[in-house]
This record gives C-alpha cells, sequence and structure tokens, in this order.
C-alpha cells in the first residue's frame, strides 16, 4: 500500500510540469551551491596557506633582533576552514580570520571573508547548507501541500478509502513520496561536495547527511500533516508558506534578537575603555616612573643581593615585561572572558529557540559537524590567545636571561633562537566534543521525530474519520 | 471590476483564519522590527553622545591645566601639553557618524560602520572594527529590521494571498462562466490579482509609514520610503496577475510563484553574494597585515630622511619655510606620522576600488532581482549602505590628514601655548551628517520590472 502510494505521488511529480519545474530547480540549486562553495572554500584553503607560510617565511628571515623588537613585531595567524566549511560556512563566514599576536595586548580576529559581499551580505550565502535548510522545506512545501487537501478537494481521497486504502498507509507514503525528493537532493548535495572537495572528510559528511535526512523528514511530515488537517487547498498553501516564513525568515531573527535583548554586549568603545582603565591599574613596562615597576625592581635587586641593576648577571627589562605581560592577561582574561560567557547565555537561549524551531536546532547540530560553530571559532581564539602568551613568555624570558645585561648596548639572541619557535597550528575540537555541546539541540531534534509521527497519527486519524471533508 | 475583486479578496481574507493568520505575522514581524529599529537608533545616539561627553572632558581637564599653568596631570609627570604630541593625545577631537531618521529602518544591515571615531594622528578607520561587539552566531542568523521585512516577508505575503488566483477559477470552471458572461475573464483575473497585491502592499505602506513617523522622517524622505514600497508590491502583484492568467489549479499557482519568490529573492542575491565573496577568497588581509608591517619596517630601517620627499609633497605647508638643515629635526619630528596618511591614503584608493567593483555587482543583481534593488534602495534611504560608511571613512582620513598637517606645523612652533591647543580644536572636523539621498535607479528598476511583466501578461493574454 505505502509503496503504491509512494509511486503514484512520484508518477504524479514527474508528469506534472510542476513538479519538474521544483526537482529542476531543487537540483540547479544543489549543484550550483557545491560548486561555488567548494570552489571558494578550496581558493580559500590554498590562500590561507600561503598566508602562513608568508607569515613564516618573515619571522624566520627578519634580521636577528632584540626579543622585545621581535615581541612587538609579533606574528600572523589565519584561522583554517572547517572540515566541512565547503558544506556549511557557518559562523566562519561573519568572523575575522587573521589575528595579529604581539606583545602586551590580545587583538581581536580581523578580515571577515563575507565582508566583500557588502551591501548582499544581508541575503543568505548560496551554500548546500543553505539549500538543504531553506529552499528544500519550501520546496517540499510547495510539492506537498496539497498532497492530501488535493485528493480530498477533487474526491480521490474518498475514493482510495473506498478501495481499502488504510489512512495511515495513505499519509504515511506521501509524507515518503516527499520525503524521497528532498532526501535526493541531500544527497545529491553531500556527494556532489564529496566528488568535488579532497579536503571533505567522509565521516563527518555522512553524519552531516543523515543529519539533514533526519531533518527533511520531520519537514515532510509537517507538510503532509498541514495538508491532511486544513479543509482546502487554498488554506493549506498560506499555513505552509506561513509556517515555513515562521521557521526559516522569522524565527531565528526572533531568536537572535530576544538573545541579544535578554543578554546585551557592551558598545566596543565601552568593552575597549573597561579594559584600558583595568589595564592602567597595573604594571607598565613601557614607563620606568611606575610604581610597581620601581618596586618589581627592589625586589629583583634583593633576590640577586646587589644594590644597582647594573650590578645584576641578567636583564631586568625581561622580567618587567613579563610581569607586565602578566597583570595583562588577567585583564584580558577577566573582560574577553565576561564576553565569552555572555556569548554563552545568549547561546543557551538560542538553543531554547531552537526547542520550538527543528530547523534552529538542525542549523545549529550543522554547524557544529561542520566544524564551523561558534565553539570552534572561540576554540581558535583560546588556541591562539595561549601561542602568543608562550611566545611573549618565552621572548621576555631570553630578554632576561638570554645573555643580555644592563649597558650591554646591542645585544642580540642566538639566531637559532628565533628558529626553534614552532609555528601556530590549531587544533580543531573532535566531533564527539561539538556534538556533545549540542545535545540540546539533539533531543529537539529527536522531539520533532516524535511529535511528526504524532502529527500523522493526528492526520491519518482525521482522514479515517472523514474529518476536513 | 476592480472594486467586485477587492470585496471579494477582503471578504476571503477576513474568512480565513490561515490568510488573516499570515496577515498577523507579517504585521507583528513588521512591528517588532520598527520597536527593535527604534531602540538601536537610540544606542547610535547614546554612543555619539557619550563620545561628546568624553571628548568634553578631556578638552575642560586640558583647558584647566593650561590655565594653571601646569603641563600635565600630578599623577602622570611624563605629559607634557607643550608639545604637539601631547597636545594631539589630549584634544580628542571626536568624529560621529550622525543616523538619519530612517536609520531604524536598516539596522541589521551587514554595513558596519564605525559611528564615533576618536581622530588622533595614528588613527586608522581603515582596520578599526564596527561600533558595537557582535556574538558572530546571532550574525549568522540574520537580523530582523524594516528592510528584511518588506524585502522578504512583503513578497511572501502577496504571494501567499494570491496563490490561489487563477487557479482556482479554472479548476472550478468560474471562469468559464465569467467569459461566457462578460468576455472579460482576464480582466477579472488581473483584478484580483491586483486586490490580492493591494492588501498586501498596504500592509506594508502602513508599516513604512509607522516607521517614517516614529523615526520623524522628513516628509521626501517619507515619500520616497512609500514609493519604494509601492513600487516593490506592484513587482510582486503584477507577478501574481502573470502567474493567474496561467495557472490550471490553485497549487499550480503556488508552486510558480513559490518558485518565483525563490528565484529573485533567494538565488540570485545569493549568487550575487557567492560572486563578492570568490573576488575575496584569496584576500587574508596579507595587504594589510604582512605587506603593510613590511612597508613600515622598511620606511623605519630606511629613517626619516628617505620620507622627507613623499611627505613634504603631500603636506607642502609645513614644509615651505624650512631654509637650513638647523630646522630639519624640528619638522622631522613627524615624517612617520606623515607616511603613516601617505600609507592609509593608498590603502583607501585600494579599497575605493575594490568597493566600485562591488557597487557594479550590486547594480548587476539589482537588475537582475527586485528583491536586491529593493534593499538596496532601502539602505541607502537609511543610510546604512556601503556609500555612506564610506563617506565617513573618507571624512576621518580626512580629519587624520589634516591633525597629521597641523602637528607638522606646530613642531616647529614649540613649546606650545593654550591658543595652539584652541586653534587645534577650532580646526576640529564636523560630525558628518546623513546624505539625503534621493534613490531614483532603484525605483526606476522596480517600476522597469512591474512594466515589464505587466505587457508580457497583456501580450500573453492577446495571443
Amino acid at each position: 500500500m505505502i509503496g503504491t502510494v509512494v509511486a503514484n505521488e512520484w508518477r504524479a511529480i514527474a508528469r506534472d510540469g510542476r513538479g519538474r519545474l521544483l526537482l529542476a530547480l531543487g537540483a540547479l540549486l544543489a549543484v550550483v551551491s557545491v560548486w561555488t562553495a567548494a570552489s571558494i572554500d578550496e581558493v580559500e584553503r590554498a590562500a590561507g596557506g600561503e598566508a602562513m607560510e608568508c607569515a613564516r617565511e618573515r619571522w624566520l628571515e627578519r634580521e636577528v633582533d632584540h626579543p622585545h623588537s621581535r615581541a612587538h613585531f609579533g606574528d600572523y595567524l589565519f584561522r583554517p576552514a572547517g572540515p566541512l566549511a565547503g558544506l556549511d560556512s557557518g559562523v566562519q563566514a561573519v568572523t575575522g580570520r587573521v589575528l595579529f599576536t604581539e606583545a602586551h595586548r590580545q587583538n581581536a580576529a580581523t578580515h571577515r571573508p563575507q565582508a566583500a559581499a557588502g551591501a548582499l551580505l544581508r541575503f543568505d550565502r548560496l551554500e548546500p547548507a543553505m539549500v538543504l535548510v531553506m529552499i528544500v522545506p519550501l520546496l517540499l512545501g510547495l510539492l506537498g501541500f496539497a498532497s492530501v487537501s488535493g485528493e480530498r478537494e477533487s474526491g480521490r481521497l474518498r475514493l482510495l478509502l473506498v478501495q481499502g486504502g488504510r489512512p495511515a498507509g495513505i499519509v504515511l507514503g506521501k509524507t515518503l513520496a516527499l520525503w524521497t525528493v528532498g532526501a535526493a537532493i541531500c544527497l545529491l548535495v553531500v556527494g556532489a561536495h564529496l566528488a568535488v572537495s579532497p579536503s571533505a572528510e567522509p565521516m563527518r559528511a555522512a553524519a552531516f547527511c543523515a543529519l539533514h535526512l533526519v531533518g527533511l523528514w520531520i519537514v515532510a511530515a509537517l507538510v503532509v500533516t498541514v495538508s491532511a488537517l486544513v479543509r482546502r487547498t487554498s488554506a493549506a498553501a498560506s499555513l505552509t508558506i506561513g509556517l515555513w516564513m515562521v521557521a526559516v525568515l522569522v524565527v531565528p531573527r526572533i531568536a537572535a534578537q530576544t538573545s541579544l535583548a535578554l543578554e546585551p554586549l557592551p558598545t566596543r568603545d565601552a568593552f575597549e575603555a573597561a579594559m584600558r582603565h583595568d589595564r592602567d591599574q597595573g604594571l607598565d613596562g613601557h614607563d620606568p616612573r611606575d610604581e610597581r615597576r620601581v618596586a618589581l625592581e627592589k625586589e629583583v635587586l634583593a633576590e640577586y643581593g646587589v644594590s644597582t641593576k647594573e650590578e645584576l648577571p641578567i636583564d631586568i627589562g625581561g622580567i618587567v615585561m613579563q610581569a607586565d605581560e602578566e597583570y595583562g592577561n588577567k585583564v584580558w582574561d577577566t573582560h574577553f572572558g565576561r564576553l565569552e560567557e555572555t556569548f554563552g547565555r545568549q547561546s543557551s537561549i538560542l538553543t531554547t529557540f531552537a526547542l520550538a524551531n527543528p530547523l534552529l536546532a538542525l542549523d545549529a547540530i550543522s554547524t557544529a559537524m561542520a566544524g564551523t560553530d561558534l565553539a570552534t571559532d572561540l576554540a581558535f581564539q583560546r588556541q591562539a590567545e595561549r601561542y602568543r602568551r608562550d611566545m611573549v613568555a618565552a621572548l621576555n624570558h631570553e630578554h632576561a636571561y638570554g645573555g643580555a645585561r644592563p649597558g650591554l648596548s646591542g645585544w642580540k639572541p642566538d639566531p637559532e633562537f628565533y628558529a626553534g619557535f614552532e609555528p601556530f597550528t590549531f587544533d580543531a575540537p573532535a566531533l564527539g566534543d561539538q556534538l556533545a555541546r549540542r545535545s540540546t539541540e539533539l533531543v529537539a531534534i529527536a522531539v520533532w521525530v516524535a511529535l511528526s509521527a504524532v502529527g500523522l497519527w493526528f492526520a491519518s486519524r482525521t482522514i479515517g474519520r472523514g474529518g476536513a471533508a | 471590476m476592480m472594486r467586485l475583486a477587492l470585496e471579494l479578496e477582503v471578504r476571503t481574507l477576513l474568512r480565513s483564519p490561515a490568510r488573516l493568520a499570515l496577515l498577523a505575522l507579517f504585521w507583528a514581524a513588521g512591528v517588532a522590527a520598527i520597536v527593535l529599529g527604534r531602540a538601536e537608533t537610540a544606542v547610535w545616539r547614546a554612543a555619539v553622545q557619550a563620545g561628546e561627553e568624553r571628548e568634553s572632558e578631556a578638552i575642560a581637564e586640558a583647558r584647566g591645566l593650561l590655565a594653571a599653568g601646569e603641563t600635565g596631570p600630578a599623577d602622570q609627570p611624563w605629559v607634557d601639553l607643550r608639545q604637539p604630541f601631547w597636545v594631539d593625545r589630549l584634544a580628542g577631537t571626536r568624529l560621529a557618524r550622525l543616523p538619519s531618521p530612517l536609520a531604524g529602518i536598516a539596522h541589521a544591515s551587514p554595513e558596519e560602520g564605525v559611528l564615533v571615531t576618536h581622530v588622533h594622528r595614528s588613527a586608522d578607520p581603515l582596520v578599526e572594527q564596527g561600533s558595537r561587539l557582535r556574538n558572530p552566531e546571532l550574525v549568522a542568523l540574520g537580523g530582523l529590521d524594516l528592510v528584511m521585512v518588506l524585502t522578504l516577508l512583503l513578497p511572501a505575503l502577496i504571494l501567499a494571498l494570491g496563490a490561489g488566483i487563477g487557479g482556482f477559477e479554472r479548476a472550478t470552471g468560474v471562469l468559464s462562466l465569467i467569459r461566457t458572461q462578460s468576455g472579460r475573464d482576464t480582466s477579472w483575473l488581473v483584478a484580483r490579482a491586483a486586490a490580492a497585491g493591494l492588501v498586501g502592499t498596504a500592509a506594508g505602506v502602513l508599516l513604512a509609514l509607522g516607521a517614517a513617523l516614529s523615526g520623524g522622517a522628513d516628509v521626501l524622505s517619507t515619500a520616497w520610503f512609500l514609493a519604494l514600497v509601492t513600487a516593490y508590491g506592484a513587482v510582486w502583484t503584477a507577478l501574481v496577475a502573470l502567474v493567474a492568467t496561467r495557472a490550471r489549479h490553485p497549487s499550480h499557482g503556488a508552486v510558480l510563484l513559490g518558485a518565483t519568490w525563490i528565484v529573485l529573492c533567494a538565488l540570485v542575491p545569493a549568487i550575487g553574494r557567492d560572486r563578492a565573496a570568490a573576488e575575496a577568497a584569496d584576500d587574508f588581509g596579507v595587504e594589510l597585515s604582512l605587506a603593510a608591517r613590511d612597508r613600515m619596517d622598511e620606511i623605519h630601517d630606511g629613517g626619516a630622511e628617505s620620507l622627507r620627499d613623499s611627505v613634504a609633497a603631500r603636506f607642502p605647508g609645513p614644509f615651505e619655510s624650512i631654509d637650513g638643515a638647523e630646522d630639519r629635526p624640528v619638522a622631522d619630528r613627524h615624517l612617520f606620522d606623515g607616511q603613516r596618511v601617505l600609507e592609509m591614503e593608498r590603502r583607501q584608493g585600494a579599497r575605493d576600488v575594490r568597493e566600485r567593483r562591488q557597487a557594479i555587482l550590486v547594480s548587476g543583481a539589482s537588475v537582475l532581482s527586485p528583491a536586491v534593488a529593493f534593499a538596496h534602495a532601502l539602505e541607502r534611504l537609511a543610510g546604512r549602505d556601503a556609500g555612506s560608511a564610506a563617506r565617513f571613512r573618507d571624512a576621518v582620513v580626512g580629519a587624520v590628514a589634516d591633525r597629521v598637517a597641523w602637528l607638522l606645523a606646530a613642531s616647529r612652533r614649540e613649546p606650545l601655548a593654550a591658543r595652539d591647543f584652541e586653534e587645534l580644536l577650532a580646526a576640529g572636523p564636523a560630525d558628518v551628517e546623513p546624505e539625503r539621498v534621493q534613490p531614483w535607479w532603484g525605483f526606476l528598476l522596480l517600476t522597469a520590472w512591474s512594466l515589464s511583466i505587466a505587457a508580457i501578461v497583456r501580450v500573453s493574454t492577446r495571443k
């Protein structure tokens, strides 16, 4: 029975001009999105690699200089693209990917890749995840809103029931038929991505595909449920388009605005002014008249049992600079920590909305699977900051204990010292860890799968009782 | 016939809970967007106000010190207001970008221009980030502003209201009856489509009017805003009429209109966005990071001597009266600042070229998609487009160049006095007012779209 309904639905779609139009549009979008996203992703990976090599060369080829000069010269770090960035660019499209690490301050990442889109940035990017989360649900809605209501209006539904068709079989068959359309597009998207992206990870891609297949099942079930519960085809069309508008265009934006309203962020000006204020309370390594600096110098002199800096066997400047760094690090940890906490609370509010909107939950899990979510971006920033601190600490140590002495002008470390610095490498979080952070969204998807089953049960009961006839 | 069609549409709307819910949803989203827009504009004004207050405090402190004959605060003995370097630090001229009355309608604009900036010798508006800290997860979801509501939801509303037109008449045989009775079946379909479009467009126009009134927009801006919304509504109404003359069944109409929405509101803008992204895919900021650092290193290694000619060519005034070599070290004190301005202006030129390429891309996408044309025209009207941000950036670059010219000249007058401080303040830049925009291009494009579709309807129904 179910197989017959599925086959009939497929035949109807294939025969009907509107079905062919939508299938062609879906296939076109799938192919174009994969092709453009993959080509951009490959160019970005290659350019990112070149930029990293270029930065490394600059570090190694620079004339040997004083460690503190080198700390100001700093190093540029480039955020690598996520493992499935070609399928879902997530937050990586709107976050900076170049980070300058230097002494005395923790910088923010700059150069957002999508900033170049300028006025077009308002519109969604054509990438596989956008097609699967935004466009395919609309296609399924347009293909399926009349699946039951149209049959009812034409009288075919009564005929089916008279001929012995079971309501549950009809509903399930129509849902399956609709889902297979979405599934075909999903498989086309992921398959094409694997074919054109040599850097894609098959396991992640399989998980990504499975997730979206589940999401499309929920969408198909909801479309058929609406079609079965609504009396007229035109009302089913309005309701389906309305639900899609709510789920895809309105709720995500409302969720974002609500998160921001409930957990506001300071302006950049206020944030930086607060950090500057706290930073000014600490030791200033560059100000010889700073009281804390003078106190630290006295401490070091006492430790070495000498009365003047000139008598020290080390360069006290390196110790002072490291003390300055350590105070600054506490300030950065406090302020950036607070910022991260606010981000976390905002994300929790989004998660609450995701419980009510399966597409929002789907989107969150999708970016986590692609390795392009906020958690990955924050992990990059944390690792980059750790790299900066280790780099500056090593330079300050060399400055203090490498052989420099007060009054010994022109001292420079051994050239091998700089070659010994390992370049930055980003250790991306594992898929399991990323999914563990999205456990609420995973539960939301499971709940929605159950709800879609309940919806289909209601739909079949309505048909069985001759409701909405 | 139009009156009959309008009455029918209103009756159908009032009888259909689904349609009423859709209209209510559109209105709710629109009102929420207006409220959020007002709040965001208030934040913008507060940022400008806070900047002004901080500037006034810094100036008052410096004036107090100068009046008391002190060179700096007691706890900062290294500050010396007789030197241009410290006058520059304490003069604290802030340059603000003032919001237009319609700024709230595009508060979720992706343009993240700086709203208030501190003008000093080493300020660089090209590397500054936006005034707001943003959670990228929220940014990626998009913002709810009136531009978004009108660009994406208004067409969806008109399509939902008009999806069954034509298809319903054909499927039920009503159209044959109308043709037999009056011979004007096409006129009936067009009138119904126009009535559905009128209901949807009226909902949009009312939201636009509410936003303009609540923002305190002037009559001309309000008129442009309403004209753009009406023209955009007309495009989608014409599309509904076109589909109505073709659809054999309500579901056919819905599918055709849905596919049209996908193409015009999602596909074409997305392809445009990807084209722009592809242009910048290999831009890892190397030019602004590694290469810029190398250039400044070379400049520092070369010493001041190597800079004098280029800086003197850019800032001829301060160098005109240098007669002897003994004058040079004084004038040379801010040569690196002068060179930094030259570098900044060079990068600004490169950025202008890139933005011109973007503008061409947006124009192309505007011709292919009324959604892009409409959104872009509204962002211009709201003063939240790339051009508006560029104007502010240009003003900041100009103000920094003026500041450096003053430093170059003032370094020869050391020690400076209170009148020098006042002179610098008096020469400070004025806040950047929003530009009065008349988005003719967007309006003409939308009108051309409507007329073209109407012509197609006319030609196809004659056949």
